[in-house]
């Protein structure tokens, strides 16, 4: 036995529960028919009023969709539906910027995943999406007037086109790979952000995603753009109510970080376990920029998530720091991508999974270092904790390296719960529920320890709180 | 415990090792090969590579009886325009059974290497011991490495794990050694030279060592 039963089984306990699983009761404005094409492309584009080119981007990208093949690698997706889902749900009202014109039904269930709580407390700006559409949307004042643009992706299209123009779909093109294609099909809702020159963000911006409907698929569309010098932090957080029915996120995020910014980028993945989570994430770095990935995934069925950072100016710096738990019928596929295309430039990669009740995990992952790039420096580390042996962890690592100047090293451990370090905590007085939490706790600590203090307050009481409430 | 160590050109297509059987094998190539390790045997798997090849070669491992030990130790001189495309994949399928790979590349010239090692652990293989290091000494600016060291996990009970370095001669050691009168090319041997020796000491038999430290140090003097 390599884990003790009382300890399986609290950690059963703390994993395998979901806060967020609730449903909301509302009617929707819009629901396109079930199944994907090209009229129900062209009815959202309609609804939304587009200019023309938006709508042959959809069309093309349709097309490529439909062209490309499910990958052949990484997480099961033979069993998803393109037929049997809604493409398109439009909540009864969007683009709000008070709590109290939002839908009572909506607000309320923002109020209970705690949103416009934050809001007060600690956060610059908020946007919600529910469904298809971002319902609520708010900045501070005075970064509005610092010339700071926060808003849904769709209405930044209609007010500042300038910018689409030039940066939408060019980090992540939508022959990219068949779900960036989708996504480039029937993109609606996410986030744009446009912080201008020298401006520094101090307090987080952040966004909330739910989905509430069954065999709906959330496509949104975010767009980061941090100008010379500025710095800014997003976060993003997700839920769904729990059901047995197969629902699809996938959504496509593109970031640019010009000279001297610095750009932070925090996930909060908790997706009810019916959920497929297919997401491209990219990020270009220009000279001495600065990107930081932080991604947690604790929820969804299925995850195949690579957050990229291509290093494009000298000087430039890349960081993914990233958590993922599995449990019972849940497949996280995630890891990082990063890509040297300039001298001086040097990353770390630190990602940590944890597997339990025939959870896998897997950690897939790229480290190139392009011809001409010299003076490198690049650091992966790849930690699995496996809890029980149903379970199942993998590290697929992938290193390219094309230049001699380069000081690269990766690492990667699979462990369990030791049984010196359980001994050791309880000859010191710990039950065996505190110590596998502070133990479990202790692995994950590292990553956790980048979040802003009220998540990781959040994330360290969902372990610690489950765990001392299922003694006895 | 008697080692029977073997030199040759290329390995069988299909190799089982008997239980209580403990072999050493030199060879100056890799080729596809399955290869069987019973209850109790083990196995030393020494490649000195300078030739390359073009198509990729598969180094299928099973470990199919309890306290099997493999160790693979390739030594990689990689010069001109040669590749050097493998893969490694290590099957335990038992419990108690260790496997441990060491790879080794020094990068010359417009040479390739593509490595993947995977280590696979099947369900119920408990207390298997295994780990794959694949250290890359780059020293030209037209080399090109490709390293997937990978791990596939199925048992809890176990310690399993991989590290890759890649990089080129220290700037610090260089100084030193030329500090000390040496010219940057016999520096730049040596410190290549002592990298390529590191492995060495995990060959369980002293001829083979010899014969391993002469094939490398035919190939680092030619010029």
């Amino acid at each position: 036995m390599a884990v003790p039963t009382q300890t399986k089984k609290l950690i059963d306990t703390t994993f395998g529960t979901y806060k967020f699983g609730f449903r909301t009761h509302v009617a929707s404005a819009f629901k396109s028919p079930k199944g994907l094409n090209e009229k129900v492309v062209r009815k959202l584009s309609e609804r939304k009023e587009e200019p023309k080119w938006m709508l042959d981007f959809r069309l093309r990208a349709l097309e490529i969709f439909e062209q490309k093949p499910l990958p052949q690698w990484g997480a099961d997706l033979s069993k998803i539906d393109f037929e049997n889902l809604h493409y398109y749900i439009m909540p009864p009202e969007k683009g709000m910027k008070n709590w109290g014109d939002v839908n009572p039904e909506i607000a309320k269930a923002f109020s209970l995943l705690g949103i416009p709580q934050a809001e007060k407390k600690f956060l610059a700006a908020t946007s919600a999406q529910f469904e298809s559409e971002v319902v609520y949307s708010s900045l501070h004042e005075a970064l509005s007037k610092q010339g700071v643009i926060f808003d849904s992706t769709d209405n930044a299209l209609k007010n500042h086109p300038e910018f689409f123009k030039e940066y939408f779909g060019k980090i992540i093109p939508s022959n990219d790979n068949k779900f960036a294609a989708l996504n480039s099909a029937v993109w609606s809702g996410g986030t744009f952000i446009y912080v201008p020159k020298g401006v520094e963000v101090a307090l987080p911006l952040q966004a909330y995603f739910r989905m509430n409907s069954d065999n709906m698929g959330q496509f949104e569309r975010t767009l980061i753009i941090a100008d010379e010098g500025s710095k800014v932090h997003y976060i993003e957080g997700c839920t769904a109510p729990v059901s047995s029915a197969n629902s699809l996120h996938a959504a496509v995020v593109e970031i640019i970080v010009k000279k001297n910014a610095r750009v932070q980028y925090t996930t909060l993945q908790d997706w009810a376990h019916n959920i497929y989570n297919l997401v491209t994430k990219r990020a270009y770095a220009y000279e001495n920029a600065e990107m930081f990935w932080l991604d947690c995934n604790i929820g969804s069925h299925v995850t195949m998530k690579y957050p990229a950072i291509y290093l494009m100016g000298r000087g430039a710096r890349g960081e993914v720091q990233s958590l993922a738990f599995s449990g019972k019928n849940q497949h996280q596929d995630a890891g990082a991508k990063i890509i040297h295309a300039a001298p001086d430039t040097s990353s770390i990669i630190n990602s940590k999974s944890i597997s339990k009740s025939g959870g896998r995990t897997t950690y897939r992952g790229l480290l190139k270092v392009a011809k001409g790039a010299h003076n490198i420096k690049a650091k992966i580390n790849c930690d699995a904790l496996l809890l029980d042996s149903d379970s199942r962890s993998d590290t697929y690592p992938t290193n390219i390296i094309e230049e001699d100047d380069v000081n690269i090293a990766h690492e990667a451990t699979v462990s369990k719960i030791g049984e010196e370090q359980m001994f050791y905590l309880r000859s010191r007085g710990l039950s065996e529920q505190e110590a596998g939490s502070m133990i479990v706790n202790g692995f994950a600590d590292p990553i956790i320890k980048h979040l802003p203090m009220e998540y990781a307050v959040e994330l360290n009481r969902l372990i610690e709180m489950e765990m001392t409430g299922s003694v006895g | 415990m008697h080692h029977l160590t073997e030199f040759g050109t290329k390995l069988p297509r299909n190799l089982t090792i008997k239980t209580k059987e403990h072999r050493i094998l030199v060879a100056d190539t890799l080729n596809t090969t399955d290869i069987i390790l019973e209850e109790n045997s083990s196995l030393t798997l020494v490649a000195v590579l300078t030739k390359g090849w073009t198509e990729k070669q598969f180094l299928n491992f099973y470990l199919d009886g309890e306290n099997a030990t493999l160790n693979f130790i390739a030594m990689i001189i990689a010069k001109g325009s040669n590749e050097f495309p493998f893969e490694t994949i290590s099957n335990h399928e038992i419990p108690r059974t260790s496997a441990y790979y060491k790879v080794r590349g020094a990068m010359f010239d417009n040479s390739k290497v593509y490595y993947k090692g995977n280590l696979i652990i099947k369900k119920g293989a408990q207390i298997t011991d295994t780990h794959l290091a694949h250290h890359t000494l780059m020293l030209s600016r037209n080399a090109k490495v490709e390293t997937i060291p990978s791990l596939e996990i199925l048992a809890d009970d176990v310690k399993a794990g991989h590290a890759a370095t890649i990089g080129r001669v220290d700037e610090e050691m260089l100084f030193y050694f030329q500090s000390r009168g040496l010219d940057k090319k016999t520096a730049t041997t040596s410190l290549t030279r002592a990298f390529m020796h590191s492995d060495l000491e995990h060959i369980p038999d002293a001829d083979a060592r010899m014969v391993v430290a002469e094939m490398i140090e035919k190939e680092l003097n030619v010029q």
